[in-house]
């Protein structure tokens, strides 16, 4: 999503995006609770190397509203914003794999990897 | 000519080794059925196990999880089974969690998300867990009312999307007024039971419309597998039929004159007890039958309630062992019932095709038996035996008696009864010397020595001497002579 020339606007923007899919895809399975308090856990771990951070964790609010990652987000440089959003994606991603394990992490987000599709599409008969 | 409209139950597969067997037959489709016990019994993964055996993408499975244990550590735990196919989750398998509409306390919410769900996913199975968490988010003296209806609404719209229903709970008592379990077609309770400070899991089937669930507690074990029921031993006399004829065929024993003391040997399919004191060479006798099976090409199976099945057994033994020729059942598991025994001894004689078997020996049996099973040991040793007679495998087993020289008995259990044949070993006492004495005091339907005779043990085995004609009142230990001086064992077989 960094691709080159977006803003730290756009790439707020998209920020948000990944991680209401993921929620999307989590909440579900795991509670819109149980989902949230890992993003928050994600967020005080990646913290730690990304200071500009915390004012996310100070401001996080109701399970599934990401408006304060993307609103810090935004205020960044492209590039702090853009490694900031992969280390927090990173932590998450490795806090459930070490919770459920890789392979049950990467069947559960599989959805939010795939924008878009209709998951059930295949069943339709063709013709 | 109604037949023919009968509506058909088709039964699934449960894939819960012994649990098939339990509901007779498996698990009807469509019902509506209860998983109830208290917590740590099991319940959660009974329904994991279950789910991840029967779901594909023809026949998909929703698993509500309620309040109660978090999803998250429940697909923790759950995926540490080998049953758990991660590839099958949201695939074929999709977890929904409901705390959300729990929370609100409205269980009408509940059964709207659930239905929802349902019409998006049409799933042919459903389960709730915890059921219990529902329940208790009903407050007020009005809950049972509520409760019901939803219960029945819910029945009612899975019976109707055609979708075999589990709703996992927590219920602690029997006589729990509940009304879900008048609207269940099947009640499946599971239990831990304690005894002294052994903890036993145990299945009940309380309840299954429309088949002959086998009543009663069945013994189950949770390992890295998941669940185990172990059925009471059942075996299809179809089985015998790779055994060949059973009528007029002798085993050999395996010791040289003991088959003549026997009217030629032990028939095919009989059960054997040997009895006599520690020492008297039970074992070693045990073990030259399975030897001398091996020998005749026949395969055999040893449950061995020792430390170690391959110590003191002869060298013959424990090579047959090695080679794959006789199977062990391992027998040492804390907390055993005879059905367990019985359910590893089946499988090991149908994996060998064995026709041989030996159990040695039922004091040994007894004690690693949980307390809980020690009451019913005869009755549950007794159906055991039936069923693996009743298919033309013949059974030796072995059983400690003390020495008493005031009555002669055959085993401590009254187990003598149930045997078909009995060899009787005891020790008496000649010139300071102690010796020992065997006799085959019965061979059901079937001509047998009633001779008294010597034996002894050495490197080859035991050797079957002379009889103690010049001698009386052996049985009372201290036998008095007659006349000449008694032959020492070996040497007593001219005369």
């Amino acid at each position: 999503m960094a691709t080159a020339g977006a803003d730290a606007r756009r790439i707020g923007e998209a920020s948000a995006a990944v991680w209401r899919a993921i929620d999307a895809a989590l909440a579900p399975v795991i509670g819109a609770r149980g989902s949230a308090a890992l993003y928050k856990r994600s967020l005080h771990l990646a913290r730690a190397s990304y200071p500009l951070l915390a004012d996310v964790h100070e401001t996080g609010s109701e399970p599934g509203d990401f408006s304060g990652l993307r609103t810090v987000l935004s205020r960044q440089t492209a590039a702090d914003a853009a490694a900031a959003h992969d280390a927090l994606l990173h932590i998450f991603y490795d806090l459930l794999a070490e919770l459920v394990g890789g392979s049950l992490t990467r069947r559960l987000l599989q959805s939010a990897w795939e924008p878009s599709s209709s998951a059930n599409g295949e069943q339709d008969a063709p013709l | 000519m109604t037949t023919t409209d009968k509506a058909i139950i088709k039964r699934l597969a449960t894939g819960i080794p012994g649990l098939d067997d339990v509901l007779g037959g498996g698990l009807p489709e469509f019902s509506f059925n209860v998983i109830a016990g208290s917590p740590g019994c099991g319940k959660t993964t009974l329904a994991h196990q279950m789910m991840f055996a029967l779901a594909t993408r023809e026949r998909p499975a929703l698993y509500f999880t309620v309040l109660g244990e978090p999803p998250l550590k429940m697909l923790r735990y759950q995926q540490q089974f080998d049953f758990f196919d991660a590839s099958k989750v949201n695939d074929c398998i999709h977890f929904i969690n409901l705390s959300e509409e729990t929370a609100t306390g409205d269980l009408q919410k509940v059964l709207a998300r659930m239905m929802a769900e349902v019409e998006t996913h049409g799933p042919r199975l459903v389960f709730v867990d915890s059921f219990r968490s529902v329940v208790m988010t009903q407050g007020g003296g009005k809950a049972f009312i509520t409760l019901q209806q939803f219960v029945q609404q819910l029945g009612m719209l899975m019976t109707s999307w055609q979708a075999t229903t589990f709703l996992i709970g927590e219920y602690f008592t029997d006589e729990d007024p509940s009304p879900v379990f008048t609207v269940a077609d099947g009640l499946i309770w599971l239990r831990q039971s304690v005894q002294r400070n052994s903890v036993v899991r145990k299945l009940d089937i309380m309840k299954m419309r429309g088949q002959p669930t086998l009543p009663g507690l069945h013994t189950f074990r949770i390992g890295a597998d998941g669940l185990r029921v172990f059925a009471p031993p059942r075996m299809d006399e179809s089985e015998a039929v790779f055994r060949g004829p059973v009528p007029g065929e002798r085993l050999t024993m395996g010791v040289p004159g003991l088959d003549d003391m026997m009217g030629g040997g032990l028939p095919r399919g009989y059960s054997l007890l040997i009895a006599g004191p520690t020492g008297a060479g039970k074992s070693i006798l045990a073990s030259a039958f399975l030897v001398e099976g091996a020998r005749c090409g026949q395969t055999g199976v040893l449950a061995a309630f020792e430390q170690r099945p391959d110590r003191g057994r002869g060298k013959g033994l424990v090579d047959l062992i090695a080679a794959g020729k006789v199977g062990v059942v391992d027998a040492r598991a804390p907390g055993l019932s005879v059905d367990e025994i019985a359910t590893l001894l089946i499988a090991e004689i149908r994996r060998l095709k064995a026709t041989r078997v030996v159990i040695d020996s039922l004091s040994g049996f007894e004690l690693a038996l949980a307390p809980t099973f020690r009451e019913d040991f005869r009755e549950s040793l007794s159906r055991m035996v039936l069923a693996l007679a009743g298919v033309g495998v013949s059974v030796l087993m072995t059983s400690e008696l003390e020495d008493r020289y005031d009555d002669l008995r055959f085993s401590p259990y009254g187990t003598a009864f149930l045997t078909d044949a009995i060899i009787v070993q005891r020790y008496i006492e000649v010139d300071s010397r102690l010796l020992r004495v065997m006799a085959v005091a019965k061979l059901r339907a079937s001509a047998h020595s009633n001779e008294l005779r010597q034996f002894s043990i050495d490197d080859d085995g035991i050797r079957i001497g002379s009889t103690l004609d010049r001698f009386e009142g052996l049985l009372g230990g201290r036998p008095t002579r007659r006349g000449a001086k008694l032959a020492p064992p070996g040497e007593g077989d001219n005369d």
